[in-house]
């Protein structure tokens, strides 16, 4: 039907032009990055960021390698410990939580009231005030790791598409399951686990991209340079090079930068560049689960 | 499901309902494996919502959230006294969410209805990856990808200017164009997403109502009017009315990632979010910013509840709840 349906349909250039321009509108601007990323720093002082890199030279790479390669080592260390840490800590919280309140009410009580309880979450908030004073006052998030990944624990909508999966498992499985006397621990270890793997993994995914994005809570709750993560150094970087690459401790390195032109354009690219690369990798995986998670969740709670 | 069945059936005398101590302990494993969950969302959401108290007190660290002297509604003296800032918070976030959400919303909805007149699968898949890239990317990275089209000396978009015989423009010093930037950037990260989401809707319909129309001799624009619009239309509103429901919200992200918090930008880019966050960083006085936080959280919540009533009184199916 489907196929008869495709030949039928005349097919307009017009359409096939428009998304390309909008592929390209979306790729220039990543294509511009690694271009000034790769540029010679004098260059770039003298005729601006360019389309393609025009002097290549890995200067900036190397520069930042040898002067900056601490700063930059210690900001990838404590995003990766963030997102394992916190992706290992948030799909686990979240996992439970969706399978409780996947149960039916003969089952399981409180799984309609649990599912409003998170749901209403959604639609009210307190502000980031008092959430900021309880975090700061009371529960000593403040520049510590634990400040990075403990108040993302779980985010509603991703533990409605993990709700959602665990209610795909047959019903069947589960029911001759505990009829060979398996506990419930067990059926949710053996059954509705591995049979919502799909949704469990794309929230995984999830998680791991918004942890190594996320600039809210290091914003907020971490002033201490021991605890920058990737994206808080490249936004002091973006809004402050001259003094990132200038508080270079050491004196022989100072002498050397009078020779040289400090990459201040150019840095902040490379920077951004590695700060996007983690994200080009995962980036099959995750469109892989994206559209089947998207569609399992649902529009409505 | 097991207890359901025993219900029904006839010759066993109805059982007795069970207390809930007995169910408990019969289930225990549902009653433990949500408590983390549980704790999560009374610490960092119900909590904080009870901390809206703040509002009416004057805050001091050793009063804590729920100790410190209670001041009625003297934060929101202070809240009017200051109501200019608060007053151009206030429309700059309407203005940047209004403009994205209407202008995001064609655009995801034409970018989706092209993509649905694009047969070759390979090409379609192949687009698709490529514009849904930068839903993954930090609003800081956008910031600098921003940096190499806006910057005043270095910046492309400067350069053609220039070339074209314009003169460059300062763009952190021009708030006048912030309101256009940000509503860009804006669709620029958020189209591919969006359509997917409407695209996803669209390859569900009965195709036969299209052929259909092709017999009866209708043209691709009349087929996407009187077939696929309303078809869509129901998607459409639901997630316009999510969309309105954060209307006062706002990404912290997007704004200190796209301007770096210039102060010069201020009066187009400070919106209620910024405005808390200034507030609240850079002073221990929390008046200004609990009363102003206190107004986000109630209007917010307000809109949600009347957008979904307006919904549901448009058709009963089109409300979120």
């Amino acid at each position: 039907m489907r196929k008869k349906h495709r030949k039928l349909k005349s097919e307009s250039p017009a359409c096939y032009i428009v998304m390309a321009l909008l592929a390209i509108i979306c790729l220039l601007p990543l294509l511009m990055i690694l271009s000034a990323s790769l540029t010679d720093e004098v260059y770039v002082q003298k005729n601006g960021y360019s389309l393609l890199p025009m002097h290549p030279s890995l200067d900036t790479y190397i520069f930042l390698i040898a002067n900056k390669g601490e700063m930059l080592a210690k900001a990838f260390l404590t995003t990766i410990s963030v997102v394992i840490l916190g992706t290992l800590y948030s799909v686990t919280i979240t996992t439970f939580f969706a399978y409780a309140i996947s149960q039916k009410k003969s089952t399981f009580r409180f799984a309609r009231p649990l599912s409003f309880f998170a749901w209403f979450t959604t639609i009210f908030s307190g502000g980031v005030l008092p959430w900021y004073i309880m975090c700061t006052q009371y529960y000593g998030l403040k520049n510590n790791l634990f400040a990075l990944f403990i108040p993302s624990g779980i985010n509603v909508w991703n533990m409605f598409i993990l709700r959602g999966n665990f209610r795909e498992v047959p019903e069947e499985l589960i029911e001759s399951a505990k009829l060979d006397g398996a506990s419930d621990a067990k059926v949710f270890v053996r059954i509705s686990i591995p049979l919502a793997r799909a949704g469990i993994v794309t929230v995984a995914l999830f998680n791991i991209l918004s942890f190594w994005n996320d600039f809210f809570l290091p914003q907020w709750l971490i002033t201490d340079s021991k605890y920058t993560t990737v994206q808080k150094m490249l936004y002091s970087m973006l809004s402050n090079v001259a003094t990132l690459l200038n508080s270079s401790s050491s004196t022989a390195t100072m002498a050397l930068l009078e020779h040289i032109t400090l990459p201040a354009n150019t840095a902040k690219m490379a920077v951004t560049v590695l700060a996007v690369l983690p994200i080009v990798a995962l980036y099959p995986f995750a469109l892989k689960y994206f559209v089947k998670g998207i569609n399992l969740g649902g529009i409505k709670g | 499901m097991t207890s359901k069945k025993h219900n029904n059936h006839k010759p066993n005398p109805p059982r007795k309902k069970q207390t809930l101590l007995q169910e408990i302990r019969k289930r225990y494993f549902f009653y433990l494996l949500p408590i983390p969950g549980i704790l999560s969302l009374i610490l960092f959401s119900y909590i904080p919502m009870a901390g809206i108290y703040v509002a009416f007190e004057n805050y001091t660290f050793q009063g804590g959230l729920f100790g410190s002297e209670f001041v009625g509604l003297k934060n929101f003296r202070f809240f009017f006294a200051n109501m200019s800032n608060a007053l151009r918070a206030t429309r700059n976030t309407l203005v940047i969410n209004i403009g994205s959400i209407v202008l995001g919303t064609i655009l995801n909805v034409t970018v989706a209805i092209i993509m649905g007149e694009i047969n070759r699968e390979r090409y379609r898949k192949a687009v698709q990856t490529v514009i849904l890239f930068p839903h993954f990317l930090s609003w800081i990275v956008v910031g600098a990808l921003s940096e190499v089209l806006l910057d005043t000396k270095n910046g492309l978009l400067n350069q053609l200017i220039v070339s074209l015989g314009g003169e460059a423009i300062e763009w952190s010093y021009a708030p006048q164009y912030w309101w256009v930037i940000l509503i860009i950037t804006s669709l620029w990260k958020g189209f591919g997403y969006g359509s997917v989401v409407y695209y996803a809707t669209l390859t569900g319909f009965d195709p036969t109502l299209y052929e259909a129309a092709e017999v009866d001799g209708a043209s691709r624009w009349k087929k996407i009017r009187s077939i696929t619009l309303p078809l869509l239309k129901p998607t459409i509103i639901t997630l316009f009315l999510l969309n309105i429901g954060g209307i006062l919200g706002g990404s912290l992200e997007q704004i200190m990632g796209m301007t770096k918090m210039a102060p010069a930008l201020f009066e187009t880019t400070d919106t209620i979010t910024t405005f808390v966050y200034r507030s609240t960083i850079s002073s221990t006085n929390f008046s200004m910013s609990s009363a102003i936080g206190l107004y986000q959280s109630v209007f917010g919540f307000l809109l949600v509840l009347s957008s979904n009533l307006l919904a549901k009184k448009i058709d009963p199916d089109y409300g979120l709840f």
